[in-house]
């Protein structure tokens, strides 16, 4: 009696919950998806062609940008793969105030995509609650390196500067007060009617899929592989540091919601776990004053961003200017998965969907 | 306000008229959701708890540019998102302003590349901008208290020749 | 780098240059001996095979712990990672010794200059990663994986185009290789090499085993290389990059169109001769 037609829907690069500039083409049946296309691009802004033009120690502030809600960890990625490229390493208590610094700017990155997440599935009050704690942490790098959120914190040797006075005790105070908060985030959430119904058994990928669609981080984690680049090939300090790799189960975005809630805490184990065990001496080792790395040598670096691999490839010609810069990023990787997660579900899903993978387009475009 | 608008010379009805309009419309600037890149973090954290760009009047943040009155503009404008950004901005009814967030939508920012658009005031016209990669939230919000100003010395009196 | 300028008239003595020790940063590593290192400063290619690292078989990264503490007295070096303080402008380690040892001094000719830091040859066999072995790989593809070079313990396959596709679906099925993970997938652009001047590279990972492998296909212009993207659903995204940021064409992609930049774009952005602020058409927005 009623014939229905297939709608096609343009989810816009501007639109509320796409957490940046990210256009989907949906075909839609009613509610239903029956098939979607991610355009991206469209905050593409040369990175790797500045990496092969800048001096390695400039192309850092390059880094902050592309992932910016987690800027830490491309400063670390790249300085860590340059220092491999010259063979230089960091002395060890610089080692432990990167893995702090890193935690910190994980438990930044996932309380940012608590808020987000929740915001986008409709709990408004999560996102205010999240980002008060974020501004704790974002106190702390502005105590350190002067920045909020674009922090050049790393340099290729080191550290810059110490921790200043204080800052320590200031950092744990946050830390132990820390656990509260995330009960707090979980008493509203996790046993919430909604957020299971909205949440539990949407965008579910087998481990076999997420390891063919090259997914990484927590929604890899989510879909049963324990994975974690810190475990599997350590880098800075964390092969000193006890800490567990949160797995889910099911594939779906509850389980990837737990994972990264999970990993908020063991990220406050590794720093307090750092802090206490934190080496004395200098933080900077010698650097040359010209970069000389091997002409012709080559290294890929990956380290676990709070959102999956982050890589970076360098291809040296013997100049301070790398001749190949690639950084393979996460988000980039984790959203060609998006079709095949969100086949089938409501359009309200996709939403959903795109806040669990966790994806930031500066990461994505580059 | 169509019919008042620009007959009248400048007297006293006008600025009284005036302070009315212009007191309204600086007290609930409403924005749309326009973060491109990391200003909108930023742009965010001046929505949130602790910087709080509602007791400004501003917080209602708009999903769609035709319910909106200022575009923020934060973080860096491709020459893909170009005609977007052109095209939200034909959208907006008046009076609407714009606010260039950052130094990558002021100038193009520390991309000098071959997809970045330097500058959106090559796109659109701006009222505002704010320096800074990104800019603290305090930076916002004093470029929102700028607006404001700028939008007092609105008038509906007709402009002399 | 600004830790050399810092202290031009530090009055501690400077560090006299040793420059006929190769001055290694990191700490001397247990268990292995170090092969004599080539300090001639370029690296290619190195020519070890899977046999000559002794490291390549999994031994584990040597833990930092028995590193001197920087806490003792500034005098002992050799350990990277210490500047006395107040500190003297260092002097690199090893290089050349006119370069910032004493602030008056003018250049010395560069005679041989040791690379700063520890050699190829070392950087080579100082495994931190380990790799996936290669002998399955030479045993299936005797011609291939004869030529495989590392560095920094990660084998550097090169593989001929055609037969990238079998190469990778072994490496993805064997039970020692277990390659189930492509990590990335990119192009270079090599102008000076006038034959083949693009270059693709994939990294694999296999999360069964923590094993690295990386492959490399020489291209000439115009020639194309058939995808993997059935062998790994990941490399869709990959290859629409590589063909948008080099205009390496994949036979048989399923969707081989531009990605990052606007649809209607011309030219290949990250081919050396692509200026970075890019070509006079590019820009459509000027100030008028």
């Amino acid at each position: 009696m009623f014939q229905t037609t297939e709608m096609e829907i343009n989810l816009g690069p501007q639109h509320p919950s796409t957490h940046g500039v990210l256009r989907v083409l949906l075909k839609v049946d009613g509610e239903r998806i029956l098939e979607s296309k991610p355009v991206i691009g469209y905050l593409h802004r040369g990175c790797e062609k500045l990496g092969e033009t800048r001096p390695m120690p400039q192309v850092v502030v390059y880094t902050d940008r592309m992932d910016y809600v987690a800027a830490f960890a491309g400063n670390l990625t790249y300085i860590e793969a340059v220092e491999r490229l010259i063979g230089l390493e960091a002395p060890p208590r610089a080692k432990y105030m990167r893995v702090v610094l890193a935690e910190l700017q994980r438990i930044a990155s996932h309380l940012l995509w608590l808020g987000t997440h929740a915001l986008d599935i409709g709990a408004m009050s999560v996102f205010l609650y999240c980002f008060r704690e974020r501004e704790m942490i974002l106190d702390l790098f502005e105590g350190y390196c002067g920045a909020r959120l674009t922090l050049n914190a790393v340099r290729i040797g080191g550290q810059l500067n110490d921790f200043p006075d204080g800052w320590v005790d200031e950092a744990r105070r946050f830390l132990n007060a820390f656990p509260k908060q995330v009960e707090e985030y979980e008493t509203l959430l996790s046993q919430n009617r909604i957020w299971i119904e909205r949440t539990r058994g949407v965008g579910v990928i087998s481990a076999e899929e997420a390891i063919d669609w090259g997914l990484s981080g927590p929604p890899l984690r989510g879909s049963g592989v324990a994975w974690d680049i810190r475990k599997s090939n350590p880098y800075a300090a964390y092969a000193d540091l006890s800490f567990d790799v949160p797995v889910g189960e099911n594939g779906d975005t509850y389980d990837r919601y737990l994972v990264r809630m999970e990993e908020m805490r063991q990220a406050r184990r590794l720093a307090l776990e750092a802090l206490d065990k934190m080496p004395g001496g200098d933080v900077r080792a010698k650097v040359p004053k010209r970069l000389k790395p091997p002409a012709g040598a080559e290294v890929y670096h990956a380290t676990e961003s709070p959102r999956g691999e982050m890589g970076v490839y360098l291809k040296s010609d013997g100049s301070e200017t790398a001749y190949r810069c690639r950084f393979r990023s996460p988000s980039f990787v984790n959203l060609q998965a998006l079709p095949a997660l969100v086949k089938g579900h409501l359009i309200a899903d996709i939403v959903t969907l795109i806040g669990s993978i966790d994806i930031v387009l500066g990461c994505v475009d580059r | 306000m169509g019919i008042l608008d620009d007959r009248l010379p400048q007297s006293v009805v006008t600025t009284t008229v005036d302070s009315v309009f212009n007191w309204a419309r600086r007290s609930a600037i409403w924005p749309m959701t326009f973060g491109l890149a990391c200003c909108a973090i930023e742009m965010m954290a001046a929505g949130a708890s602790r910087f709080d760009m509602d007791r400004f009047g501003s917080g209602i943040f708009r999903a769609t540019p035709r319910q909106s009155d200022l575009m923020i503009v934060a973080g860096s404008v491709t020459e893909k998102m170009a005609p977007i950004i052109r095209r939200l901005y034909d959208q907006m009814p008046e009076p609407k302003w714009v606010i260039s967030m950052g130094i990558c939508s002021t100038a193009g920012g520390p991309f000098p590349t071959y997809s970045h658009v330097q500058g959106v005031d090559r796109v659109v016209p701006v009222d505002v901008y704010v320096p800074g990669c990104p800019p603290r939230p305090e930076a916002l919000l004093y470029a929102l208290m700028r607006l404001q100003d700028k939008i007092d010395q609105m008038t509906i009196a007709r402009k002399s020749a | 780098m600004s830790d050399d300028e810092k202290d031009k008239s530090a009055p501690g003595p400077p560090e006299a240059p040793k420059a006929s020790e190769p001055k290694p940063s990191e700490p001397p590593k247990e268990g292995e001996t170090p092969a004599t290192p080539a300090s001639t400063g370029t690296v290619e290619p190195l020519g070890r095979t899977a046999e000559g690292t002794p490291v390549a078989a999994g031994a584990p990264t040597p833990p930092p712990s028995p590193r001197p503490s920087p806490a003792t007295p500034p005098a002992a070096e050799g350990a990277g990672g210490e500047a006395p303080a107040p500190r003297p402008r260092p002097a690199p380690p090893a290089a050349a010794a006119g370069e910032g040892a004493a602030p008056a001094a003018p250049r010395p000719a560069p005679a041989p200059r040791a690379p700063a830091g520890p050699s190829p040859a070392e950087l080579a066999q100082k495994a931190e990663v380990p790799s996936v072995p290669l002998d399955r790989l030479r045993a299936r593809f005797p011609e291939i994986a004869a030529t495989a070079t590392f560095f920094s313990g990660v084998p550097i396959v090169a593989v001929p185009a055609g037969s990238i596709v079998e190469v990778c679906r072994f490496l993805k099925d064997d039970e020692e290789s277990r390659c189930t993970y492509l990590s990335n997938l990119h192009g270079t652009h090599y102008p000076d090499k006038k034959d083949k001047p693009f270059e693709v590279v994939y990294h694999l990972y296999s999360i069964d085993r923590a094993q690295w492998i990386e492959l490399k296909i020489e291209l000439a212009e115009g020639e194309s290389v058939p995808t993997v993207t059935t062998v790994w659903k990941t490399a869709n995204w990959h290859e629409r990059e590589a063909f948008d940021m080099l205009g390496i064409d994949f036979a048989g992609h399923p969707d081989l169109t531009r990605i990052l930049l606007p649809d209607d774009w011309k030219g290949h952005p990250l081919r050396k001769e692509y200026p970075l602020e890019g070509n006079p058409g590019d820009h459509k927005y000027y100030r008028s």
